[in-house]
C-alpha cells in the first residue's frame, strides 16, 4: 500500500499557486469549503512515486500570517493545528521571481513554525525579461531550505518541484529567525511560562484570534499579560518583527538576487504610467467601456434576431403540430415564449463576460482597481470594494461574497449595502429590450444612442452605488480601521482556453440558473392568465360577441377581443388590476405591474412575463419586441411603451432590489435580517420616487 | 374527449411541479445533506 503526505501550497495572491496545484494534481482535484465558513477548499492528490502520493491542499492566498480576513485566517488555522488531519508534512511557499522580497516574509514566517518547508519560485521565464538572476546555492544556504525554479505558463521546473517533494525529509525544519530576537525579555519569560511549546507559535497565537492543540489563548494571554498589556504593545512587537525579517531577507537577498535594470525590457512601467494616468488613466478606462457597449449592441444584433425568430416559429409549430388542448397551449403560449425571453440574451450577456474576462486576463483589472481606489476612498469605501462592484456587474451573489476579503467591517457592510445597484447580468434583459422599444436607432459620432443609453444605465447603476456608499459612511456610526494593499500582476496576452472556459461557465450558469427559475414562473403565469374565476371570464365569448355584434369585426378581430376581455378577467388580471393603481402614475399597466412583482424572484423573469402574458391567446407568429411593441396603453392610447414609461421603468429597474437571492446572501453574510430589510425598502421606495418622478415629467 | 383530459392532467402536474420548485427554492430552508465536521469535500452541502 502507497503511503499518503500532506502538502500545503501557501503564497502571496497572484503568485501562480492555483497554477502549480493544476500543475501537481491534474484533474485529481476538488472544490468545497472549509468546515463552517464558505472559503474556498481546494484539494488535489499528485502521485510522486509507486509508494508515495501528495495530498495537496491549495490554501487561499496571503501576504503574511499576520490574518487580516476570514480566508487568510484558514492558513493560520491549519499551521497552528497539529491535530488538524490535513496538517502538512511539508509546505510549499509558492512565490513570484518578480516579488521575491515581499514573499519570502511569508516564508521565514512559515520556517519559523519548523515545518519542513520549500520554497518554489514561479515565473521563472521573466527573469530575463526582467534582468533578474539568482544565486540558488546562495539562497538555499541562507534561508535554510530547497528551492525549486518553475514557470507554470512555461511548465519547466516541476518535475524538479517533485522531487523535492518527495525527499521532503531531507528539507531542514530550523527556524530562518529565533522568536526570541523579537524582543528577548518577553520571549524569554513566554518560554518559561510554556516550556513545550514552540515559541513562534505562541507567539502567532498571542496575536492572532485562534486557538491550537490543548493551549487556550485565553491562558497564554493571563500568563504574557505581566508584559504586554495593551493591544498596541502587541502591534508595536508584531511591527518590530517584520521590520527584523525585512533585514534578514534583505541581507539574504543582497548576495542571492541581482536586478539589473539595463538588461530589463519592460513595457509593464511604462504602460502602467499611461493606465494608472490621474486624467488618462479615466479617460482610457471610459473609453473602454464605450466600446464594450457599443460592441454588444453591434456584434449581437444578428444572432438575437435569428433567436427571436426561431423562438417564435417553435411557437407557431408547437401550437400547430401537437393536438390543439391546454398542455399544447402552455408548452406554446407559455414554456416557449418564456424561456425565449432569457435564450434571447444569451449573445450580449455571453460578450459581455468576454469583455470583462479579456479585462482581468490581461491584467488591466487590477490597474482599474488601483485607479478608483482613489475615488473610492472618498466615498467610505477602500479600493478592494471595487471588485464586489465590478463583479457585481456579472451578479451580486458571488460579489457580496468577494467582499470577505476587506478587512474593515464597516468597509465591508456599506459594500454589501451598495453592491445591489451594480448593474448586474439580470438587469441586461431588461434594459435591452425597452431601450429598443423606446430609444432610436440613430447615432452620435459614431456612438449609437442605445449604446449611450446602455452604458448610462451602468454608470447610474455605479454612481448610485458610490453615492449611497458615501451617505453610509457618513450614518453609520461603526469604528474601524482600514489598508490596502493589491497586487499589480504584468500584463500578459490573455490566454484563449481561459475566456472560453470563462464566458462558456458564466452564460451557462445565467442561463441555467434563470432558466428553471423563468421555466417555473412561465408555467405559473400561463395557467394563471389562462383561467379565471366567474361569469365574465367562462361565458367571455358570448359577452364578447353579443358586445360586438353591431360592429362587424372578422374572426380575427373577435378572436382577439375575446382573448383580450379572458386575460383582463383571469386569475391574473385580476390580480393586475389590484395592483394598478399604485403603478398607474410611474406609466405602467396592469400586464407590466405582474411582470415586476414576478421578477422580484428575479429581475429577469420580467421579459419571461411579459412574453408569457403577452402570447396567451395570440395566434401570431410574433417576436417578443413585436408584441411588446404594439401594446397600446388603455387610458391615454398610443403605445404602452414609449419613451416616458420606458425611461420609468428603465429608472426603476436601475434602483430596485429585486432579487429575493441577493437577499438571502445579505441575510447571511450580515447574519441578520435588519440589513437586507433595510436594503430591500430603501432601494424598492428609490426606485418607486425616481421612476414616478421620471414618468410624469416625460409624459 | 380523451386529448383535452389528459392535456388537462399534465398541465396540473406541470404546475405542481413548477410550484414545488419555486416553494422549494425561496421558501424552503436548504437541505444540510452532511452534518460531518470534516466537510469540504464538495458533496457535503455547506
Amino acid at each position: 500500500m502507497s503511503k499518503q503526505i500532506n502538502i500545503a501550497l501557501i503564497g502571496n495572491p497572484n503568485t501562480g499557486k492555483t497554477s502549480v496545484f493544476n500543475a501537481l494534481t491534474g484533474l485529481n482535484q476538488q472544490v468545497g469549503n472549509y468546515p463552517g465558513i464558505t472559503v474556498e477548499k481546494k484539494e488535489g492528490i499528485c502521485k510522486l512515486d509507486r509508494n508515495l502520493k501528495a495530498h495537496v491542499i491549495d490554501l487561499p492566498g496571503t501576504y503574511s500570517l499576520n490574518a487580516s480576513s476570514l480566508d487568510e485566517n484558514v492558513v493560520i488555522e491549519l499551521l497552528l493545528n497539529k491535530n488538524d488531519k490535513d496538517f502538512p508534512d511539508v509546505v510549499v511557499v509558492v512565490s513570484d521571481v518578480e516579488n521575491l522580497k515581499r514573499n519570502l516574509l511569508l516564508f521565514t514566517q512559515i520556517k519559523d513554525l519548523e515545518i519542513p518547508t520549500i520554497l518554489a519560485i514561479n515565473m521563472a521565464d521573466r527573469m530575463n525579461y526582467k534582468g533578474i538572476s539568482l544565486d540558488i546555492p546562495h539562497l538555499e544556504k541562507h534561508l535554510n531550505t530547497k528551492i525549486a525554479l518553475i514557470s507554470t505558463r512555461k511548465k519547466t521546473g516541476i518535475n524538479e518541484l517533485k522531487s523535492l517533494i518527495q525527499n521532503y525529509k531531507e528539507v531542514s525544519s530550523e527556524p530562518c529567525l529565533h522568536a526570541s530576537e523579537i524582543d528577548k525579555e518577553y520571549f524569554d519569560r513566554l518560554r518559561k511560562a510554556f516550556p513545550n511549546q514552540l515559541l513562534y507559535k505562541l507567539w502567532l497565537v498571542i496575536t492572532q484570534d485562534v486557538n491550537f492543540g490543548k493551549t487556550d489563548r485565553k491562558e497564554i494571554d493571563a500568563i504574557a499579560s505581566f508584559k504586554t498589556k495593551s493591544e498596541s504593545d502587541l502591534k508595536r512587537l508584531q511591527q518590530k518583527e517584520t521590520i527584523k525579517r525585512y533585514q534578514f531577507i534583505n541581507n539574504v537577498l543582497k548576495v542571492g538576487q541581482t536586478v539589473d535594470a539595463s538588461q530589463a525590457k519592460d513595457l509593464r512601467s511604462r504602460l502602467d504610467r499611461v493606465l494608472t494616468h490621474k486624467i488618462f488613466g479615466y479617460l482610457i478606462f471610459f473609453f473602454i467601456l464605450l466600446t464594450i457597449f457599443q460592441a454588444i449592441y453591434d456584434w449581437s444584433s444578428v444572432p438575437m434576431d435569428f433567436i427571436d425568430t426561431t423562438f417564435a416559429q417553435f411557437s407557431e409549430w408547437t401550437k400547430n403540430t401537437l393536438p390543439a388542448g391546454d398542455f399544447t397551449s402552455l408548452l406554446a403560449e407559455g414554456i416557449i415564449p418564456g424561456l425565449g425571453g432569457i435564450v434571447i440574451f444569451i449573445p450580449q450577456i455571453a460578450f459581455l463576460f468576454l469583455f470583462i474576462a479579456i479585462l482581468e486576463e490581461s491584467g488591466y483589472m487590477s490597474r482599474v482597481v488601483f485607479l478608483m481606489d482613489k475615488i473610492m476612498r472618498r466615498f467610505g469605501l477602500s479600493g478592494k470594494s471595487i471588485v464586489p462592484l465590478i463583479s457585481g456587474t456579472a451578479c451580486a451573489i458571488p460579489a457580496i461574497m468577494a467582499t470577505r476579503n476587506i478587512e474593515s467591517w464597516k468597509e465591508r457592510l456599506i459594500t454589501i449595502l451598495v453592491t445591489p445597484f451594480t448593474t448586474c447580468a439580470a438587469r441586461l434583459p431588461v434594459y435591452l429590450i425597452i431601450i429598443s422599444l423606446v430609444i432610436p436607432e440613430g447615432s452620435f459620432l459614431g456612438l449609437g444612442y442605445q449604446a449611450l443609453t446602455l452604458m448610462l444605465l451602468y454608470l447610474i447603476g455605479f454612481g448610485s452605488a458610490v453615492f449611497s456608499a458615501y451617505l453610509l459612511n457618513k450614518v453609520l456610526k461603526i469604528e474601524s480601521k482600514t489598508f490596502f494593499v493589491v497586487e499589480m500582476p504584468n500584463y500578459k496576452l490573455p490566454l484563449l482556453k481561459n475566456i472560453a472556459l470563462t464566458v462558456l461557465e458564466k452564460t451557462k450558469s445565467f442561463v441555467v440558473g434563470a432558466g428553471k427559475i423563468i421555466l417555473a414562473i412561465s408555467i405559473v403565469l400561463w395557467v394563471l392568465a389562462s383561467y379565471g374565476p366567474g361569469e365574465n371570464f367562462n361565458n367571455a365569448e358570448d359577452i364578447v360577441t353579443q358586445q360586438f355584434a353591431s360592429s362587424n369585426l372578422n374572426e380575427e378581430e373577435l378572436n382577439k377581443k375575446i382573448a383580450s376581455h379572458k386575460l383582463e378577467h383571469s386569475f391574473i388580471g385580476i390580480a393586475g388590476h389590484a395592483i394598478e393603481p399604485a403603478i398607474r402614475p410611474l406609466g405602467y399597466d396592469w400586464k407590466i405591474g405582474i411582470a415586476i412583482v414576478s421578477s422580484f424572484a428575479a429581475r429577469e423573469v420580467f421579459v419571461g412575463t411579459l412574453a408569457t402574458i403577452y402570447s396567451v391567446g395570440s395566434d401570431d407568429e410574433e417576436t417578443i419586441k413585436n408584441r411588446m411593441a404594439g401594446e397600446v396603453n388603455p387610458i391615454l392610447g398610443g403605445p404602452l411603451f414609449n419613451f416616458a414609461s420606458g425611461i420609468s421603468l428603465l429608472l426603476f429597474y436601475a434602483f430596485a432590489m429585486q432579487c429575493m437571492s441577493t437577499l438571502a446572501i445579505v441575510k447571511r453574510e450580515t447574519n441578520s435580517w435588519k440589513w437586507p430589510t433595510y436594503q430591500l425598502v430603501v432601494m424598492t421606495a428609490l426606485a418607486y420616487i425616481v421612476a414616478f418622478a421620471s414618468y410624469q415629467l416625460l409624459k | 374527449m380523451e386529448t383535452p383530459f389528459i392535456q388537462k392532467v399534465l398541465v396540473a402536474v406541470t404546475l405542481v411541479l413548477a410550484l414545488g420548485y419555486l416553494v422549494s427554492k425561496y421558501f424552503l430552508p436548504k437541505n444540510k445533506k452532511n452534518t460531518n465536521k470534516d466537510c469540504g469535500n464538495g458533496s457535503c452541502g455547506c
